[in-house]
């Protein structure tokens, strides 16, 4: 009577894995963030002025980076999504007003269907660390 | 009557049933039958007070898991049993506890919840623990302020607190009473004479601490010694079947099944006038206390492929007793700090989002709960107990339990408390953030994890005999007149604790064996009482 095997893949994945970070930077990309395609990584520095939208949602924009960076560093727990859902969320950021309730809307989805990350234990929406993230990787001035 | 057996001249004994074991199982089968007019004769290894001596026969060895609660000391080997000592949580298994899961191998009972319902309804009143209600939702007041959770994900439920009912001091005159039943104290059972072929049972045979003996003969038994002990004496049995009574199928003393109980995680509440401080604590309603639950709904187990669990709100404070692998945020947060500067920027960035949301910046404070999980255990035919090679004061052999925790049930631990990190997120409650032994994605557990103690499982019940030791009457397979009472026959625990379920059964089997006797009975055994006057009571 052999002890039955756990299925694994029902364990959530612990990895934030390479390709979801690439999603991330390329869907910057895309947006206007970076110059290169899609994965190709270094984002210049003339995007300076794209971040200040995404920096205007949070006071304390220190916090919102290492968090992003804690993301970045592999800490993350969960699956990054597909570079469409990245450009779908932050579309919108010149929206104004509008935004913000399609942010809270996104955070509640997200919620409601699981959508989370794990973040050094914090069960976090996605779009939450989707924005630390790209907040951590824009370049300042 | 009740009886000191070694102070009975009469060393042969008969009855028409003889119980084993008079904790709870026992006593509310022997109550059950009290006026019936069926001769019932109660062994009890212990006396009316714990003695030392006799708790040395619940020595073991522990291989594997182990926790505070060691073999001698997590029962109690005396009248009344382990109600001696036990708190007094009760709640009745779920419908989906008793049915086949696919995704949990070896779960599913060959009787439904529906069957046993009308035995749990009437188990509530021997509890002292009020109407057969286990939703918060009966307690309208209560529900209305609590957070409106998606129902598909997690439902209330209540633990009923008994008093605690101690079985041994509270029904102790209804058996004195009973002009049909005797208690026999000091009766230590050994093992059980079979005939030849070990197809029925012929008697108990009892020994003394002094190196008195007896046999008790009787035309039904019921085993009624705890969720090991049970296990344990069938092994012994085995002078006609080797490998142990009703063991044909290597199946006695496998599938050893508990809860857990663990903290899992904290919560930063977004204030302390919200919702969920009414899950918190206990509350009174016409004299019974309750307690709140969190748990799954039958569809986040399917779709998550989880065992089933508790989660239980409460404050980060002192007195918790839970408070060890959260304790450094605890103390933190009582001092108005965060654990660590990460707690601090992520508190920053849930905040100026919830701004944003808002229109209005502010800064939250976290206000600390924790969350206490109660998990089940899956049944695994390696989780056992085992004869060991050491032998007890009456040279029985003692029991080595081998068991283990598995990825199922951390799975399920850091599921629940996904879950519920997900709810409070969305209802913009609060996050949750796990407790650092549920982030690896390894077999470690906390040193603080705590199971029962609610053994069970190790003669659980089955129609197939290759799959279970008793059928769904509590008869062990392959002998006829050979019950078992109590969580040893629990095929797969839930989250809930036994004893609700152990007395529902229990009053089940008297109904069983009432009907059964009504059946003509070729050799009438009348009950006869040893010629001394030993009586205690
Ligand atoms: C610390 C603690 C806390 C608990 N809290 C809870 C709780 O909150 N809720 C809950 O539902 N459950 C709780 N329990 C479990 C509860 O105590 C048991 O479910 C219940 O007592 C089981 O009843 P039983 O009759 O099957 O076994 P027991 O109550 O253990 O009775 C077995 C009886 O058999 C006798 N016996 C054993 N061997 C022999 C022998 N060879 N010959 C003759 N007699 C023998 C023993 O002396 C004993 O009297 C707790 C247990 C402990 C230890």
């Amino acid at each position: 009577m052999g002890r039955a095997m756990f299925n694994a893949s029902h364990a959530p994945d612990f990895a934030l894995r390479r390709a979801s970070i690439k999603a991330i930077a390329g869907a910057l990309c895309l947006l206007g963030f970076g110059r290169n395609s899609v994965g190709a990584a270094p984002i210049g520095s003339g995007d300076a002025r794209l971040r200040a939208p995404i920096a205007a949602l949070f006071r304390d924009e220190a916090a919102a980076c290492a968090v992003g960076r804690r993301c970045l560093a592999g800490l993350a727990v969960g699956e990054y999504g597909a570079l469409e859902r990245t450009r779908v969320l932050l579309a919108p950021i010149t929206g104004g007003a509008q935004f913000r309730e399609r942010l809270a809307r996104q955070r509640r989805r997200e919620f409601a269907r699981g959508d989370t990350a794990i973040v050094n234990g914090w069960v976090l929406a996605r779009s939450e660390t989707d924005l630390c993230v790209a907040l951590a990787l824009l370049p300042r001035d | 009557m009740i009886i000191d057996f070694r102070q009975a001249d009469r060393k042969e004994i008969d009855a028409t049933l003889c119980i084993v074991g008079a904790g709870a199982a026992g006593i509310t089968l022997g109550r059950a039958l009290a006026g019936s007019g069926i001769p019932v004769c109660i062994l009890e290894s212990g006396g009316l007070e714990y003695d030392e001596r006799i708790q040395e026969l619940y020595d073991g060895k522990d291989a594997g898991f182990h926790d505070i609660y060691d073999l001698k000391n997590s029962r109690l080997r005396y009248f009344g049993g382990s109600t001696n000592h036990w708190v007094g949580h009760c709640a009745p298994a779920t419908d989906l506890d008793f049915a086949p899961r696919p995704w949990v191998p070896y779960s599913g009972w060959p009787l439904t919840k529906a069957e046993l319902d009308p035995y749990y309804e009437a188990a509530q009143h021997l509890l002292e623990i009020g109407a057969y209600r286990y939703a918060l939702s009966d307690f309208p007041d209560r529900y209305a302020k609590i957070p409106p959770f998606d129902p598909n994900k997690i439902v209330t439920r209540v633990w009923r607190l008994s008093p605690p009912t101690r079985f041994g001091a509270k029904y102790r005159d209804d058996l004195a009473r009973a002009d049909n039943v005797r208690v026999y104290l000091h009766a230590n059972v050994v093992d059980f004479d079979t005939d030849a072929d070990a197809k029925r049972v012929t008697a108990a045979r009892l020994h003394t601490l002094d190196g008195e003996r007896a046999r008790v003969r009787a035309k039904y038994f019921v085993l009624a010694c705890g969720g090991i002990e049970n296990a344990r004496l069938l092994l012994l049995s085995n002078r006609h079947a080797p490998r142990g009574l009703g063991n044909a199928h290597d199946v006695v003393g496998r599938y050893y099944i508990d809860q857990l109980r663990v903290e899992n995680a904290a919560v930063a509440a977004v204030d302390n006038e919200q919702p969920l401080a009414m899950l918190e604590g206990d509350f009174h309603r016409d004299g019974v206390r309750f307690s709140s639950l969190l748990c799954p709904s039958e569809q986040a187990q399917r779709e998550r492929q989880t065992l089933n669990w508790a989660v239980e709100v409460s404050r980060l404070t002192d007195m918790h007793p839970w408070a060890v692998a959260l304790r450094n945020v605890r103390d933190a947060w009582r001092e108005g700090k965060w654990p660590d500067d990460f707690g601090k920027q992520v508190w920053a960035v849930i905040s100026d989002l919830d701004g944003v949301a808002t229109g209005m910046y502010r800064r939250l404070q976290p206000w600390p709960l924790s969350l206490l999980a109660r998990c089940e255990v899956a049944p695994d035919p390696e989780n056992r107990v085992v004869l060991s090679g050491e032998r007890d004061a009456l040279g029985q052999n003692k029991i080595e339990r081998r068991w283990r925790l598995g990825p199922r049930e951390k799975h399920t631990i850091r599921t629940a408390t996904r879950i519920i990190g997900e709810e409070l997120g969305r209802l913009g409650l609060g996050r949750v953030k796990l407790a650092d032994w549920l982030l690896a994605d390894d077999n470690r557990w906390p040193a603080d994890v705590i199971a029962g103690p609610h053994h069970s499982g190790t003669t659980r019940m089955a129609s197939d005999p290759r799959r279970g030791v008793v059928d769904a009457t509590c008869r062990v397979h392959g002998v006829e007149n050979l019950y078992v009472a109590g969580s040893s026959v629990f095929p797969a625990g839930g989250y809930t604790h036994p004893t609700l379920t152990v007395v529902a059964l229990a009053l089940r089997l008297a109904d069983h064996l009432r009907h059964r006797l009504e059946e003509p009975i070729t050799i009438k055994t009348p009950l006869r009482s040893p010629t001394s006057s030993a009586g205690v009571s």
